[in-house]
């Protein structure tokens, strides 16, 4: 079984764009600000407080968009930039448009063409959304946890 | 909702302190971060207004050990306690697994303790959850101070639900990881549903 973010690996090589973007600091993440992809460069780590902050934008900015009564805020775009560098997010309008990608760019030398380029990738990831398809799991994973193993758990990471 | 990889074996859970402002919910955020080591705690994210009240949420990754073989990975958040922040709260509760609500113990602190809590239920019935049955845990804060209510009366007026209620002093540490764990436990053990073939990369 092929997790979210093999899928959307896979997915992503098959874009025919794919030359343009791989130089490109980018990640895809859940509304709840879960990483699922991510192709960074080593200077920018992929933390789990970069998609806390990025899912925080993105859920203030839609529902900014629903509260002014926009039509289909999905299939706007996030900008916040210069004319040579800024940030770009997409919604990525599957799965009542849980996930969304960010862009990351500086001292480029054609944002407009960046920006058509990661639109496209959105609409190719929209085209194979059977991706974001996910199995759900109706039982408990847990039957009964005891005190002594969430102390167990606390424990180690406690100073 | 709580992310489960079957394959590589991690869980992600949303933990939010919730309650009336100046309560102390940052407080425990602070204390956790503060007592907990470098390898397993992210950086306290804080969106904050001018005179550091809280604007939108603050955040702290932790790292938790394993449990049955599953990497645990718990994502703490806050929301902003001042009444007119309602719009940011109901976005911080969304996909939330587990609740805490940090009362303020202090006698005239009891009205806005109530609102506070009036809102939460709300804001969880809007959602599509149900207060009675999502993992939830009171806790009475700033135990510290003098004039503060007994824990009995917080209990009748604050806890009609009888969740479990944890006397604390953020500020100092009392009582934090207790609520803090009694919260884990019974959010791990409400885990279903979990998307299987769903996955987070490890930043």
């Amino acid at each position: 079984m092929k997790t979210l973010n093999e899928k959307l690996f896979n997915a992503i090589k098959e874009f025919r764009g794919i030359d343009k973007i791989m130089g490109c600091d980018f990640f895809i993440f859940s509304r709840d600000g879960i990483i699922v992809y991510r192709n960074l460069s080593e200077e920018i780590r992929a933390s789990q407080e970069l998609g806390a902050l990025s899912g925080g934008l993105c859920q203030a900015a839609v529902q900014l968009a629903t509260m002014y009564k926009l039509d289909q805020p999905e299939d706007f775009r996030l900008d916040f930039s210069s004319s040579k560098s800024g940030l770009l997010i997409l919604p990525i309008p599957v799965k009542d448009n849980e996930y969304f990608l960010i862009n990351f760019y500086r001292e480029h030398m054609n944002p407009g063409m960046n920006k058509i380029v990661f639109r496209k990738l959105v609409n190719h990831l929209v085209d194979n959304k059977e991706i974001f398809d996910t199995q759900l799991n109706k039982e408990f994973l847990f039957n009964d946890i005891k005190d002594e193993e969430i102390d167990q758990l606390f424990r180690e990471v406690r100073l | 909702m709580s992310f489960v990889n079957y394959i590589s074996k991690e869980i992600n859970c949303k933990i939010v302190y919730y309650g009336p402002g100046l309560g102390g919910k940052t407080t425990n955020i602070q204390y956790i971060y503060k007592k907990t080591s470098g390898d397993h705690k992210g950086q306290v994210i804080s969106l904050n207004s001018d005179n550091e009240r809280t604007l939108f949420f603050d955040f702290l990754p932790l790292n938790l050990g394993e449990i049955r073989g599953f990497k645990t990975r718990f994502h703490l958040y806050t929301v902003p306690g001042q009444v007119f922040y309602e719009a940011s709260r109901k976005l911080v509760l969304r996909g939330v697994d587990g609740l805490i609500f940090v009362a303020d113990s202090q006698v005239e602190k009891l009205e806005e303790n109530l609102k506070s809590l009036a809102s939460l239920e709300a804001n969880l019935a809007e959602q599509g959850y149900d207060i009675n049955t999502i993992p939830l845990v009171m806790q009475w804060n700033k135990r510290d101070l003098s004039n503060v209510m007994s824990e009995e009366d917080m209990n009748e007026k604050l806890n009609k639900w009888n969740v479990p209620a944890f006397s604390s002093t953020a500020i100092s540490g009392d009582g934090v990881f207790e609520t803090l764990k009694a919260v884990s436990k019974q959010v791990l053990m409400n885990i279903k549903g979990g998307a299987i073939n769903e996955n987070s990369t490890s930043p």
